[in-house]
């Protein structure tokens, strides 16, 4: 819509590359400069460019022999980490008083981007798990100084800082455009742009086998799922002849086949990025051949890039309009989703059970966790099958559960592994036994690394119960709705989502068993030879580690702060 | 009703101690055996004194602040929940932790507050210089500032469940220190025997709080003691949960028949007694039931009677059993336990009669008998602890003077194996080795003199003010509800009882000749141990203050506030209790002052009494006691040897063999069972885990394969996917 | 001009051609190139709707689609490149270390 329009019914439209467009979108600009900066810095160098048919030499000095400030391989770290952390400073300036000025973006007659609670919610999820794998991989690709002899490796580390960093910055900024996306389209670049990045970072160790094998089959599903994903956005478009938000939730009808198949094929795209079953199969694989902070990267930030697209597709698009008390257009996704998601808990907690890997175990818990996210996605979509009739607020607070354990999924599943990571760095984490005795070795990591298995598990009082919790009495009350007689409700007039709630709950039960055999082996097994001695020293990551089990203490304590968030960015989407 | 202010730093009362706790722990450990360690910190004692005497000094000033007034604060809001319904409501319910202070948390809160304290100090005396202790008393004030932070947390609580759970973390306290000495196999039996005598308890006590919650939403006071909210209960089943309830606090007082645990916690050492068993522990019980008044006061709610019958007479019962067995008892602290026993069946007593009088209209007369219970309870913490703390230091003395006599009689090298042998042979708690230790320790033998008084219930003295409170009340009870008779005889006849048991303790103890060598060796020694003496001394003696404060009135009504002014009171109290309008009072009054002024410590005097030695003075104060008793031993030819002797006296040595018929239960029932348990556990239970634990691994076995590892297959799954959500999608629309 | 919907029909086509080639073939580079496939069988679609609905942005989403394609192809082609250090193979079948 027009500006004109849009500043009539009280939106903040800016245009495109006006000035307030740079202040509004100063945080991205600056890690924009920032991933320029890292280009550039690290190639600073005396090189000097001859004029020619002269014999003047200017000195330019992009290249030649690097300075040696600005070629010192520790600077592309530093330099992303400040930048993420700059840029993370000006988001939370933006909310700090709570409310989130939205801003709309447009470019003539589409709207590109808007910036409101819910994008700048999941810029601050994306930002936080990018700057912890930032300062883990401070420590667990570090930059070497010389001392004496160079070793290969480390002459390997140093050469690839900058790569690294790079792709983390890119990956950061690619999330980034997801969230502020407007346009399925603009949601797709972004997301094609981080998952590009995240490629080949789960392909960076390619100097082993696993590395090199786990980027490839990464890669090449991922491709797969996308394409499939695009294709049916091509059909979207063919359908409704356009892509923005607005105009599709306005234009989505259920009964187009076209369109149907459309959903379908998206949601393929989508349901491989949130790892949902069965298009889960290479996430194991990547997360085992990745390095630890890009797998827990993959595990929180990319999930949570996944399910901003489906909550734009199945709530935002697909719901159909609050004409009336109950509509006849129905959700027709909801029972495809519920069942996805009922195999995918199942699937995820299952395979889990008998993993030796720790890295697969988290991998495929995190295909549990996904599942759960479903089920709450599912229950919206009951909310307005038409059997139910209850207020917009339920289906608020859903959307808020999901985005609520997003958040707190970065804090105690990155933290898990970013200790996997210290593991690392002396010698692999892939056998459950590289976490014998670990509290005995480090009973701070270990003690965390058993907080963060106890808030997966969903352990009151941190912040996993919370969010399951949420979860749980979200999809609970949707599918209770209004029809409480007598203070009691029978199975019969109850909504069946509500045994998705059941089986979620069942599975956590399954899942702590895996989750405590971790806390068995670090507390009561002996460490392996070859790890008899303290775990490495690296203060960054472990400031990383810190700052998340306090993250997840806290927010299971008192999250009063981050529901709130929750809350009004699920109800900053455009329902009715 | 609460402003802010004081109340909201109330929190830190128990909290402060339990912070100390791991901090006192971890420094023992580091510094164990280091010199400032043990010399200027006490092995903890001192940082465990700062503490608890910040608790006691922030105490005093919520006391103050909330003298006349109720006061309640949240401290913090897990999270609110707005999907609990109640009849058909949805209402919000509260998650958290608060403060709930009135008149009988200020009683308490007193009590624990400045018992713990004088008791710090007085370990520090008692702990620190008995080698037996070196390089493990950090652990001891550890565990002693734990206790202390449960004991502050559960008078402080503003719901049933923070009661519950700071009433359990006594009960692993208790078991931590009467097993603080866990080598010997006693102690360590009487630990366990502690813990799961309780843990009976506790387990009526969960249903009960169970029961409660199922009927009222809730467990916050705010909720349950609304009347609205009493009034939609049912009573019968209030009264079932209440009941639940009392066996529970029946377990943690140790009365009848949950009390087998309380004379053998004597082995842990003596301020553990003191505190836990005599001043703050026990009282847990009596507190849970002083906080269901409010039930019973309640005007919708039905008959509650059978209960309070119950309650009451479940006092009368262990009042006079506890004093019949500690008529035989010659171990000085095991009197006291069976004393304690049977003062808090006094209190208990109280308690259901006031409850009775509630529950059935009569206001006035439940006001009076709680407050006398609660009175008593006041003056009996005080009284038992100093005595308890006296007694600790009689035994002190004992143990010190053991050694010195052992050093002269073997003046050449002992190693320290040889100190260990003479440990064993000589009992220093026992009184039949005591004996004249009234001029040797002067301040001690004050001390228990004073509180034996209170305990007695002489005139004037301590216990005294609210003892005939209880009788009078539940004599009150009995011309109105006939069943009450049985109780009211029982606490009757136990008053002379316990003039009898006690008079026979002190004049054991500290009349007489010395009956051995060591005790004519005995004389006071560490600074420490007589400063709580004294002062809980002074305490006792001004209890009359209290009394002309109302205290009784004060604590009865103590969900409201008022309280009198000064002397006028004492004018008042003393033409109730000597002068009453009502004949019939006045009578029991003079019989119960006869009984347990009179009667009883005559015969005491009369079997135990004598002179000290030749040119020995004992203080003025007690020496015409003594005095009288030599006079009364002489010319009395009261012979007890037939009593002594008889069977009757047999069982009551044997504890009324409730240990053996409970181990014979144990062994036949519970064993029995037990092996039947294990069977099923290892065959039945066990094998249904392995079951599903090898079915959940196959399963996840046979799910993995899926994940083949080859990028065609996961290509191959996509797919199917597609496929399948196409399905699911077209098959709906 | 060529009707729309043959040119939609085309790109369904090659679509379908192209998830079974992914599906079906061992060499890694023949499954990228199936993939690709699929990729423009995406441009051709979105060229043809937005020639049906006269939509400028169809236009744009179309030239955005083959950058990414590029980039995709590049990326892919150098992480086959490292498979292959490593491996020593480039048939799909045979990279499987990492399962279960």
């Amino acid at each position: 819509m027009k500006p004109e329009e849009c500043n009539e019914i009280g939106m903040n439209c800016t245009e495109a590359f006006s000035t307030e467009f740079w202040t509004a979108i100063s945080p991205e600009l600056v890690m924009v400069i920032g991933l320029v900066a890292l280009f550039i810095i690290p190639n600073l160098g005396n090189s000097k460019f001859r004029i020619p048919l002269t014999k003047l030499k200017i000195p330019w000095f992009l290249g030649g022999k690097r300075f040696a400030i600005t070629g010192s391989p520790a600077i592309p770290g530093m330099l992303a980490t400040a930048t993420i952390f700059a840029t993370l400073g000006m988001m939370a300036i933006d909310i700090i008083d709570g409310s989130v000025k939205t801003t709309t973006i447009t470019s003539g007659d589409s709207i590109l981007f808007k910036i409101d609670a819910f994008s700048r919610f999941f810029e601050i999820l994306f930002l936080v798990a990018v700057l912890l794998a930032s300062m883990a991989t401070l420590d667990r690709i570090p930059a070497h100084t010389f001392k004496g002899k160079k070793s290969m490796d480390e002459m390997y580390d140093n050469r690839r800082q900058a790569d690294l960093y790079i792709l983390l910055l890119t990956t950061a900024i690619g999330m980034c455009l997801v969230a502020l996306a407007q346009d399925l389209f603009v949601l797709f670049v972004g997301l094609e742009l981080a998952s590009l990045s995240t490629y080949i970072l789960v392909a960076f160790h390619k100097e082993s086998k696993s590395g090199a094998e786990s980027g490839v089959k990464y890669f090449i599903v991922g491709s797969v799922a996308s394409g499939i994903g695009l294709y049916g956005l091509s059909l979207m478009y063919l359908e409704f002849g356009t892509l923005q938000l607005s105009a599709l939730r306005d234009a989505w009808s259920g009964t187009s086949t076209l369109g149907i198949i459309a959903l379908g094929l998206v949601l393929v795209g989508f349901g491989f990025k949130v790892s949902a079953a069965p298009f889960h199969f290479a996430a194991p694989d990547a997360y085992a051949g990745a390095n630890s902070p890009v797998a827990g990267v993959l595990a929180t930030a990319s999930k949570a890039m996944g399910m901003i697209g489906l909550i734009r597709v199945l709530v935002v698009i697909t719901l159909p309009d609050s004409s009336g008390t109950l509509s006849e257009e129905s959700a027709i996704w909801l029972y495809a989703i519920a069942t996805l998601s009922v195999i995918t808990m199942t699937w995820g907690n299952i395979a889990a059970l008998g993993s030796t890997n720790p890295k697969r175990m988290l991998a495929y818990s995190s295909v549990a966790h996904a599942g759960y996210m479903l089920a709450a996605l599912s229950a919206v979509g009951a909310w307005r099958w038409g059997e139910i009739d209850a207020p917009v607020d339920y289906a608020q607070a859903i959307v808020a559960a999901v985005l609520f354990h997003l958040f707190v999924l970065v804090a105690f599943k990155l933290g898990a592994f970013l200790v996997l990571g210290m593991l690392e760095m002396e010698g692999g984490a892939s056998r459950l036994s590289a976490l014998s005795g670990l509290a005995r070795r480090d009973p701070l990591i270990g003690t965390a690394m058993f907080i963060f298995m106890l808030a997966l598990a969903g352990v009151p009082p941190l912040a996993g119960f919370m969010s399951k919790f949420l979860v749980i009495a979200g999809i609970v009350s949707t599918s209770v709705g209004t029809v409480w007689v007598d203070g009691s409700v029978s199975f019969s007039d109850l909504h069946w989502v509500w045994w998705l709630a059941l089986a979620m709950f069942l599975n956590s039960a399954i899942s702590v068993f895996y989750y405590l055999r971790i806390g068995v082996v670090m507390f009561l097994d002996i460490p392996e030879e070859g790890r008899r001695k303290p775990l490495p020293y690296g203060a960054s990551i472990r400031m990383a580690i810190w700052i998340c089990l306090v993250a997840t203490v806290i927010l299971g304590l008192s999250s009063d702060t981050l529901i709130d968030m929750c809350y009004r960015a699920a109800e900053s989407l455009d329902w009715d | 009703m609460s402003e802010s202010g004081i109340i909201d730093y109330a929190v830190l009362i128990p909290l402060l101690p339990m912070l100390a706790f791991p901090v006192i722990l971890f420094l023992g450990r580091i510094f164990n055996g280091t010199p400032t360690w043990v010399k200027n910190l006490k092995e903890g004692g001192i940082i465990a004194l700062t503490v608890m005497g910040a608790s006691l000094l922030l105490a005093l000033a919520v006391i103050k602040e909330h003298m006349n007034s109720i006061g309640a604060t949240n401290v913090f809001t897990w999270f609110e929940t707005h999907w609990w319904e109640v009849d058909g409501a949805l209402t919000d319910r509260v998650f958290g932790v608060g403060i709930y202070i009135d008149h009988l948390t200020v009683m308490l809160l007193f009590v624990a507050a400045f018992l713990c304290f004088l008791i710090n100090i007085f370990s520090i005396g008692y702990m620190n210089t008995d080698p037996i202790n070196d390089n493990r008393n950090h652990r001891f004030y550890a565990e002693f500032v734990l206790f202390c932070s449960g004991m502050l947390g559960m008078v402080l609580a503003d719901s049933f469940l923070w009661l519950f759970i700071f009433w359990e973390l006594m009960g692993l306290c208790s078991y931590l220190l009467i097993g603080f000495y866990y080598e010997r196999p006693s102690a360590a039996y009487a630990a366990k025997k502690a813990f799961l005598t309780t843990r009976v308890g506790d387990v009526f006590l969960v249903i009960g709080l169970a029961m409660l919650w199922n009927m009222f939403g809730s467990l916050d006071y705010a909720v349950v003691f609304d009347p609205v909210e009493i009034a939609k209960v049912s009573s019968s089943e209030l009264q079932i949960a209440l009941g639940m309830m009392f066996i529970g606090a029946v377990g943690k007082s140790a009365q009848f028949p949950l009390h087998v645990w309380l004379p053998d916690a004597m082995e842990g050492p003596t301020p553990v007694s003191a505190l836990i068993h005599a001043a703050t522990m026990v009282n847990a019980g009596l507190y849970l039931v002083a906080r269901m008044f409010p039930f019973f006061q309640a005007a919708d709610i039905g008959s509650l009677s059978t209960l309070a019958i119950i309650i009451a007479c479940i006092g009368g019962i262990t009042a006079v059993m506890a004093a019949l067995i500690a008529f035989v008892q010659m171990d000085l602290k095991k009197v006291l336990a069976y004393s304690t026993m049977s003062q808090l069946a006094y209190i208990f007593t109280g308690l259901g009669c006031a409850l009775w009088f509630a529950n059935n209209g009569y206001e006035e007369l439940a006001t009076f008998a709680l407050g006398a219970s609660l009175f008593h309870l006041f003056n009996h913490a005080m009284a038992k602890g100093m005595l308890f703390m006296a007694s600790g230091s009689v035994i002190h003395e004992m143990h010190h003077a053991h050694h010195e006599v052992a050093h002269h009689e073997h003046d050449d090298d002992h190693h320290d194996d040889h100190h260990d042998d003479h440990h064993d042979d000589f009992d220093a708690q026992s009184m039949a080795n005591m004996g004249g230790l009234a001029n040797k320790m002067p301040i001690t033998a004050t001390a228990m003199f004073v509180g034996s008084m209170s305990i007695i219930g002489i005139p004037f003295i301590g216990g005294f003010w609210s003892k005939e409170g209880i009788i009078a009340s539940a004599w009150k009870v009995a011309l109105k509800e006939p069943v009450f008779l049985f109780p009211a005889m029982l606490v009757l006849i136990g008053a002379g009882m316990t003039g009898f048991y006690m008079s026979r303790m002190w004049f054991m103890t500290f009349a007489g000749k010395p009956k051995t060598d060591v005790a004519k060796h005995v004389h006071e020694q560490t600074p420490w141990i007589p400063i709580p003496l004294v002062v809980l001394t002074f305490m006792t003696l001004s209890a009359f203050i209290l009394a002309g404060m109302h205290a009784g009135a004060w604590l009865g009504d103590y969900q409201s506030g008022h309280y009198s002014n000064f002397f006028s009171g004492v004018g008042e109290e003393l033409q109730y209790v000597f002068l009453n309008d009502d004949p019939f009072l006045m009578v029991l009054t003079y019989v119960t002052i006869g009984l347990s002024f009179i009667l009883g410590p005559s015969f005491a005097m009369a079997l135990y009494g004598g002179s000290l030695d030749d040119d020995d003075e004992a203080k003025p104060w007690m020496q015409w006691a003594i005095d009288l008793s030599a006079r009364v031993n002489k010319n009395s030819n009261f012979d007890n040897s037939a009593w002594a002797n008889s069977s009757l006296a047999y069982s009551l040595e044997k504890r009324l063999h409730f240990d053996d018929w409970y181990d014979a239960a144990m062994l036949k029932i519970v064993v029995g069972f037990a092996y039947i348990s294990a069977k099923f556990d290892k065959n039945v239970i066990d094998g249904v885990i392995k079951t599903i634990e090898s079915t959940s691994q196959a399963a996840s076995a046979k799910l993995r394969t899926l994940t083949t590892g080859s990028a065609r297959d996961y290509i191959m799954m996509t797919a199917l996917g597609t496929l399948a959500i196409f399905l699911l999608l077209w098959g709906v629309a | 001009m060529i009707d729309p919907a043959w040119v939609s029909g085309l790109a369904a086509i090659l679509f379908i051609i192209g998830l079974w080639g992914a599906l079906s073939r061992k060499n890694a580079i023949v499954v990228l190139m199936c993939i690709e496939l699929m990729l423009n069988a995406v441009n051709l679609q979105f060229v043809a709707a937005a020639t049906h609905w006269g939509d400028v942005n169809g236009w744009v989403y179309a030239v955005f689609a083959i950058a990414i394609a590029a980039a995709e192809v590049a990326i892919g082609l150098a992480i086959f490149l490292s498979m292959y250090n490593q491996h020593e193979t480039i048939s799909l079948d045979e990279v499987n270390l990492l399962k279960n």
